[in-house]
Formats: C-alpha cells, structure tokens, sequence
C-alpha cells in the first residue's frame, strides 16, 4: 500500500469492503501532528425518548419519585432511582439532572400544550413562529455540528437518526415538530431510518438498491460546476421567493463540493474500522406496533454512531426512538408492555403516556422507559470500549444528552423533565445527581455543554426558551 | 405569507348547520380574488421516480428514487406541497448518485432509444443530437441553444479529460438529471415574469396536469396539446382531462384519494388477533383496495361527486364478502355489489377500511376520535388538540362509568371540553354501528346495545348510522371540503381563507345537477389557483 494520500473515493470504496481492516485505515492516520491535531476531537450525541415520563411517586413511595435518586451529589448504584437501576455498573458515566424545564412549552402562539411540540422545543429552546410550517431555529445538535463543521470538514455534518418511522400526530399542526428533534437554515434535517442505508452511506457511498457505481459522482468536477452554473442562469431567470428555493439547492450543491474538497486533501484522525452491515430487514417501518426487531433496529443506529465517530466521519448524532406522539404499541417489545385501555383519551396519543395514574399504567411506562434506558447504557459502553488515537476512550471526549421534551405525559407539561448527561467531553464530571433551581431552562443546560465543546457562546435558545445563565457540569 | 388554513377549529361555526364560511355572492367576490402563490418546488421522491422512469424509457421495476431521503411528511398537507419540497446537502448527493444509477440502468437497457444516432462517428454531433432530442422532455418544455450547449459543455470537458464519447455523453445525461431545470417545477422561466399574476403558458400547464393526474412528467400527447394551443382552451383542457384520466398511468386515486383518506395508514392499525381471528393482513389490504375502487369507479364513470358519500354500491371480493358477512361472492377480484343489507352503510364512510383509520384503538372503537377525523377530512373542521392537564374521564377506581354515550355526555358539560366535544362526539356516536374493524353491530362485547342515534349541533336529529351518513353527505361543508383538498393536490399549496370564494365557486359547478367527480377535476383545473400563479407575494 503506497503512502499517498487516500482520495473520497478511494476511501468511499475501499470501505465497501468491511474486510478490509487496518493495514488500509492506518494508512490514513496523519504522518504528523498538526495544530488541527492539538485541540482535542469532541463529540456530541442527543438521544430522545418521546411522551414524556411519569413523576409521581404514588408506586413506590419515594419522595422523588421514578427519576430521580433522593440525595443530591455523587451517584451510588444503590440509590438510583427505579427507571435507573440498570445503569448500576455506570453510575460513574453519567449524571442526572433535576429541576430542568422544557420552558418553551410554557407558552406560545397556537396550542402550545401538548405533544406536538415537545420535540422541537427540547432541542431549539425556542417557541416556534408558525405552528403549520417549520419555522424554527436550528437544534443545538445542529450548532454543534455547525461550528464543528467551521475547523474540518467531515463526511457527515451530523448522523441525524430515527429508530421508528414517524409518528401520527393526532392533533393539528405540522407534524414535522413531532418527528424531529433536528433544525437547520429554519428547516428540518432529514432523518434516517435504515441503519442499512446509513452503514452503506458511511461506509460505500451507495444506497442498497442498486449495484455500486463505478465511480463517486459527487467528485465528478464537471458535473457539479455545471449544476453551480445552470442554477446561477435559472435563478436569473426567477423571481426573488423562486430564487432562495433554487438557493437551498445550490447551497447543498457548495456544500458537498466543499466537503469531497476538504476530504481529498484531509486524512482521517483516528483509529477507524467499519462494523458489521446490518441487516437489510431493519428499516424503522413499524406498522402498529414495534416487533421484537426493534432492539436491534436500534442497536445498530448505536452501533453506526460509535463506529462513525471512530472513524471520524462525524462528531454529532441524534436518535429519536420514535416520534413524539407516535401510535406504535411496544407489545412487541416485550410481554409486560402490554396493556389494555379503557381511557377515552387513550386513543388519541400513545397510551401509556396518558397513564390517567392507573397504577397498571405507570407500571408498563415505567418498564418501557427502562427499556429506553437500556440503549442509553449500550451507548455509553461501547463508546467507553473504544479509543481515539490518543488512547483514551471515546466516552470521555462525548457528551451524550438522553431525555424527553414532556415532563409529565399524562399532564402535558413541561416541568421538571427526565434528563441525564453523559460522557466527559470538555470536562464534564458525570456521576452526580446535579439538582437545579427548580424552573432552570434546557438552554442552561446546553449552554453549559456548548462551552464544554468549545464553542465561544454565552446565550442558547429564544423567547421564552433562552438561557438564562449556565449549568455548570464541571 | 402567513394566512390562517382554511381548516376551522371549534368557534362556534359548527358544521352541519348547513351555514357555509364561504361569502355568500361568489361571482362579485371572485373576480378580486388572487390566484395564490405556489413557489417553485422540487419533485417529490415518488414523482422524481416516475420521471426518472418515464424520460429515460426504464422499466417500470427501476425506482432510483428508492436512495433519496424520506419526503417529509405533513398531516395537513399533501406530498406535493412546495412547503414541505425542501433541499439538503444529503438530498443533493442522493441526486448525484441517483442520476449515476439511472443513466447506467438507462445504457444497460434503453440507449437505442436515448441515442439514434451512431456516437462512434457522429461524435460530438451526435451527442449534441441526443440531448436536444432529451432536454426538452427533462425540462417540460422547448430549450434554448444555451441550455443544450451547457450539457453540450459537460460532454466536451469529460472528453477533454480523456473520457470516452459514450461515457461523456453519459455524463451529460447525469448532468442533465441534476439540474435545478429538472428537479424543480417552475413558473414564469419561459416568459420572463418574474413578478405579478402569471398566465401560466400551455407547457406550464401541461406539468401541472401530468403530476396532477400522473405524478410524472407530460407525454408526446401531452406536450404537442402545448404546443399547438390545446391547453389554452376549456374544451382542449376538458378533453386532455379525459383522455389523461383514461390512461394507465393515471394516478389520481393513489396519489390523492389515497392521501385524503391516509388509505396509505391501514397498515398501521393494530387488530387484536384474538378479537378478530380472521383478519388476515389480506383483508386488511382488500379494505384499501375497496375505498380506491370506489373513488376509481365514480371518477372513470363520470359518476356525481357526492356519490363518494352516498353510494349504494361498494366493491367486495371474496374475503371482504366474508368480511361483511355478505354471501354470494367469490374469488379474488373486486365486484361491484349493493352495500351490505341492513348494516346502514353508504358510501366511503360506510367503508369498514374508513371507520378502522378514523377511529379507535385495538380494544374499542373511540366516538371522540372518529368524530375528529371525519370532521376533518370530510368536512374540514379541525378541532385544536386538547388542553393541557386533561381530567382522565373514568379513571377513578370504584366509581361507576356508565355507558360510553353517559361518559361523553358528562365531558360535554366541562366547558373546557364541550365546544369541540358537542361537535365531535355525535358524529362519532352515530358511527358507533361500527366495531373496530368496520363491521356492523348491534351491540357492544359486553352485550349492551349501541345507541347510534343523536342530535347535531344544527338541530338535526339521527336514528342511526346511515341517517347520519346522509346528513353529512348533503351538508355543504362536504362539497367544499373535498373541492379544497383536490385544489390543494393539484396546486401543491395549501388553500387558504384567501381562496374560500375559489373553492366555493369550484364546489358550486362541480356539485351541481348533473356534475361528475371528473367535472371536479376538470373544474380545479380551469380555476384561477391552476391556471395562474403569483409571482411574488409579500
């Protein structure tokens, strides 16, 4: 293997190969350190579970209930709360916050109550303009990838996942803030569904459905500058309104190039080794009710997040588990999250979430919620199992944010809402119960773990939602 | 650009009053009516594949739009909305790859029929033969010397860089696939108005009607009826409509019917296999097919639009005879047969498929929520979601529940819920004659009667299920309703209060005596939002 630089494309297929394993990668490793080098990669993943939770302590007597420990201060596994026992053996991964709000909800244009916002609210900390159209500021896995994206170039802006395919709302309103947690340019960020569409993307360049191509045409030079010039004589030739949407395209055009650009001439920086595909058969169509399939349906959505951000291909991710308000039942995960309604507002949203304090109810969103949890904790040992280049674990360069934008399902509101941080990304000290001013707003949180990242900020949010000072997570 | 949806919520303008929220003289109000801005807008995936297809002669098993992301998708509008059409960075790389899969498949399959004349000697001539022949069908309309001559560019630099004449032609084909020309729907490029109320020009409208009726591109037929001015007269649109409906490749029913009514969501709904043994996921796919049949049958027909909500007839085979517990039907194949006797059906809202999408959950049927959805998607009203902090109906262990209609009464007299309870829970009420799967009853599990008889908000009193079938098909909310969706397919915008007199004015002549579904199409497409477009709107 010749030390030349490897090209996209070479890259691109090279990996198409998962047997091909380090002897190529490593010819991908810088042959010096640079100054790019000297700022240590960090990383940042969202995961969000919909419907928010349950905070009552009516089942289990404890004074703060189901999500949180009843001391402040380090965590003990002992005193986890009973959504979190099974993160006993990470106890020293992660931290628990108490007392954050999803403060947008509190008020707003249109129905602000309910589901159907809940998403976009938690990730942006902004009340939206129009409730019918998107129109919304970017999520804060958006800035990140945003100002990442200004140092180096990567394949992916961000891996931006959903493990379910979207959800049914059945209030009015646009849809797209129940099934997205990812905003940019006032925009939504397309999600992806089929970890085999994802893997082949990262990994090949290629969708499944056809054969490989013989070549990257996002590289073909000829084309793309035909696309740049043909916009530029239509857009003359438009009027103004007509001219931004040729504008969205020509911009993602500008984009890609620069991206194929910057990877021609850029090497990767850490270890890199592409995982197994994953099955064909996933691809996040549920239909009614999630199969047992689901758990490795999201599995491999964790699986493509840490090896991407081995390979470095990205630094941000987002996974939605489903979409708020979903209408898929979960008794095909497992026997006892079954359950059978008799409310009349049951129908409406997903069931359990509207447990109406039936204990059977809070009982089976309890289990579904641990369930959740489970990937949480996947996520934090496999990143904590593998290494950048300098040796230490990829869990102590991430901050991974876990919650729901609900607080209390049942009730729809936004108080006091399941949140938990982990990772040590910029020197974040995980394991506590971190227990806020009750009424902190989700921007406090965030802004915290922005300047952890590095970025240069000192406000988050808008409206309603904005920071009003920093959670300190050190 | 922000003006309210055309969808009422729970003001006190209850449906079913026979009151219309439309101005009451259409023809003064319409004359000063706008025709609406639909902006320039991408293909969706769906109609990207089937013009992939049709362009570049493909077989109908290649779908390259198989590798581009998921369309967004909105409860309140359709897959062809401009607002929904965005563009990203990983769309555009999809496209790139997409048109590299396509022209391959098209070489492998098709290129006798893209090139015709001989490269290896004609050379660049020939090439630039190939793509002044296949510009103006990828663009919809004739080109300029400057557009074939920036394909023409591509092909000269790939050659300059050593390609073969083939493989540069092939470039020039991606290229072709990628241009904004292409992947985007256009008004005003040809004629240079860029501000004010476009005439939409015949190839213009031509576009409009493919997608419209075909969700892909124009035919030969098709674009010579722009070319020789067919398209600027009402009895050439009339019989373009026609011939276009009569065709294989329409699509009307899929593509709208199918969207109007979430056809595309009966996959999703949860049966509980112990209540229903028999309902096999074949079934469950005939019910679609049933309601598509319907809509097919009163749209080829040229049967009256209202025969949607009254028909007398539906299409059963074998195991949705069996379903229905009707006998006498055999096979695979649909037939025309009466309604079911004594089961109070008429029309798509008599459709078992229909009363599964509109309302319920596995273990019962839900009055609140089937009243929602057909206040929804037959009559356009839309109740907001529910406050925050809703009181669970019921749920206090030990008390007593009473019926289901006792339990709704008592939510009707919380204030916070009655104004749009006391629309929405008789209409689900007087569908309480059907289960969860749509079949008929008489009484509930427990062996208590339904009651599937009550009063609207106007007053006017139902015996049963089809009393309020026929209420609602002759209330004018449900003309105009269907008119505002079919406007907002064929436009790709969202109707607006701004269009209530067009909406109004279309509902009016295409309901009339002697009007048929196709006399809707046809009048959509002769109306000012198709035919017409704002330029620019503040």
């Amino acid at each position: 293997m010749s030390r030349r630089p490897l090209s996209r494309r070479t890259l691109l297929r090279g990996l198409g190969g998962i047997a091909l394993g380090l002897p190529l990668l490593e010819a991908m490793l810088p042959r010096t350190s640079n100054a790019a080098a000297a700022a240590p990669a960090l990383r940042f993943v969202t995961m969000y579970f919909p419907d928010g939770t349950y905070q009552g302590n009516a089942l289990n007597g404890r004074a703060m209930g189901a999500w949180w420990p009843e001391a402040v201060g380090a965590l003990t596994a002992a005193g986890l709360p009973p959504v979190l026992t099974g993160l006993a053996d990470n106890i020293g991964d992660f931290s628990i916050l108490g007392g954050i709000d999803n403060k947008p909800g509190y008020g707003g244009a249109g129905s602000a109550g309910g589901h159907n916002r809940a998403p976009a609210y938690f990730s942006t900390c902004s009340e939206q303009a129009q409730y019918t159209t998107v129109d919304i500021n970017p999520s804060v896995d958006q800035v990140i990838a945003d100002a990442f994206g200004q140092a180096q170039v990567f394949k992916r802006h961000a891996l931006v996942l959903a493990a379910a395919a979207a959800g049914d709302a059945a209030d009015s309103g646009d849809v797209r803030y129940c099934n997205n947690i990812s905003y940019n340019n006032r925009t939504v960020v397309p999600q992806e569904r089929s970890p085999l569409n994802v893997f082949n993307s990262l990994f090949t360049g290629v969708g499944p459905a056809l054969p490989p191509p013989t070549r990257d045409p996002a590289a073909r030079q000829s084309i793309l500058d035909f696309i740049k010039a043909d916009s530029e004589s239509l857009k003359a030739k438009l009027g103004i309104p007509d001219q931004q949407r040729v504008d969205e395209y020509l911009t993602s055009v500008r984009e890609i190039e620069r991206r194929v650009q910057a990877l021609e001439s850029q090497r990767s920086s850490s270890t890199c080794a592409a995982p197994a595909a994953p099955p064909g058969s996933l691809n996040g169509q549920y239909q009614g009710e999630l199969t047992a399939d689901y758990t490795q349906q999201v599995t491999a959505m964790v699986d493509l997040i840490v090896a991407a951000f081995q390979c470095d291909f990205t630094r941000v991710a987002t996974l939605m588990f489903a979409a708020e308000s979903h209408y898929l039942f979960y008794d095909g995960v497992a026997a006892d999250f079954k359950y059978q309604s008799a409310d009349l507002h049951d129908d409406r949203h997903i069931g359990a979430a509207h447990h109406a304090n039936d204990p059977a109810k809070i009982n089976r969103l309890i289990s579904i919620h641990r369930y959740e949890v489970s990937f949480f904790k996947q996520l934090l040992d496999k990143l904590k199992s593998k290494t950048d280049p300098t040796g230490s674990s990829l869990l102590d360069s991430t901050a991974v944010v876990y919650g729901t934008g609900l607080a209390d399902g049942n009730n729809h509101n936004f108080e006091n809402i399941a949140l938990l941080v982990g990772g040590k990304a910029g020197g974040i000290v995980p394991g506590r119960f971190v227990k806020a001013p009750d009424g902190t707003p989700i921007a406090n949180v965030y802004l915290g773990i922005l300047q952890r990242l590095g970025l240069s900020v000192t406000s988050f949010g808008a409206g309603g939602g904005k920071s009003t000072g920093v959670l300190n997570l050190g | 650009m922000c003006v309210a949806l055309l969808v009422v919520g729970c003001k006190g303008e209850i449906t079913l009053r026979g009151k219309s929220p439309f101005p009451d003289a259409p023809d003064a109000h319409c004359s000063q009516s706008k025709p609406g801005r639909v902006s320039a807008r991408r293909l969706n995936n769906a109609e990207y594949g089937n013009t992939v297809r049709d362009l570049l002669h493909l077989g109908a098993a290649v779908d390259v739009s198989q590798q581009l992301p998921a369309d967004s998708a909105s409860l309140t509008a359709f897959d062809n909305d401009a607002a929904l059409l965005d563009l990203s960075p990983e769309r555009a790389d999809a496209y790139l790859h997409a048109a590299l899969a396509a022209v391959d498949a098209a070489w492998t399959s098709a290129r006798s029929q893209l090139v015709t004349c001989d490269l290896a000697s004609g050379g660049r001539a020939c090439a630039e033969a190939a793509l002044t022949a296949l510009a103006p069908r990828a663009y919809r309309r004739p080109v300029t010397p400057d557009e074939v001559g920036s394909l023409l560019g591509v092909y000269d630099r790939e050659k300059a860089g050593g390609a073969s004449a083939d493989d540069a032609l092939k470039v020039s084909v991606e290229a072709l696939l990628v241009s904004p020309r292409f992947l985007y729907l256009t008004n005003g490029v040809q004629d240079g108005v860029t501000r004010g109320v476009h005439r939409l020009n015949g190839y213009e409208v031509a576009s409009r009607l493919s997608y419209f009726l075909w969700r892909s591109m124009p035919d030969e037929a098709l674009f010579a009826a722009a070319a020789n001015g067919q398209l600027a007269t009402t009895s050439g649109l009339r019989a373009q409509v026609d011939r276009m409906l009569s065709l294989p490749g329409a699509a009307l029913t899929s593509g709208f019917a199918s969207q109007w009514l979430s056809l595309n969501k009966l996959p999703n709904i949860v049966v509980d296999a112990t209540r229903y043994p028999g309902f096999t996921p074949e079934v469950r796919q005939d019910l679609g097919r049933e309601t598509q049949a319907l809509f097919d049958f009163v749209l080829s027909n040229k049967r009256p639009a209202r025969e949607l909500f009254t028909a007398n007839y539906t299409f059963l085979n074998e195991r949705l005879a069996a379903h229905y517990g009707v006998s006498g039907v055999t096979g695979e194949a649909l037939q025309k047969m009466p309604v079911p006797v004594g089961q109070d059906r008429a029309g798509i809202l008599g459709h078992a498929g229909i009363m599964m999408l509109s309302g319920g959950s596995s273990v019962r049927t839900s009055p609140v929520v089937r009243g929602h959805w057909v206040l929804a998607k037959i009559l356009c009203e839309s109740p907001p979601p529910p406050p925050p902090g809703i009181p669970p109906l019921g749920s206090t262990p030990g008390t007593s529940e009473g019926t289901l209609k006792q339990r709704l009464a008592a939510h009707r007299t919380q204030a916070s819920c009655a104004a749009c309870h006391t629309m929405m829970d008789p209409v689900g009420l007087g569908l309480e004659s059907f289960d969860m799967v749509g079949k008929y009853r008489t009484q509930y599990e427990d062996g208590s009667p339904v009651d599937a008889s009550g009063t609207l908000p106007s007053g006017v009193s139902f015996g049963n299920s089809r009393e309020l079938l026929a209420a609602i098909s002759t209330d004018k909310h449900a003309e105009s309703c269907l008119t505002q969706y079919v406007l907002s397919y064929a436009t790709g915008r969202t109707m607006s209060t701004a269009d209530a007199c067009t909406v109004q004015s279309v509902a009016g002549a295409s309901f009339a005596s002697g009007a048929s579904l196709q006399d809707l199409v046809v009048n959509v497409v002769l109306s000012q939002p198709f035919q017409s477009n704002e330029q620019e709107v503040q």
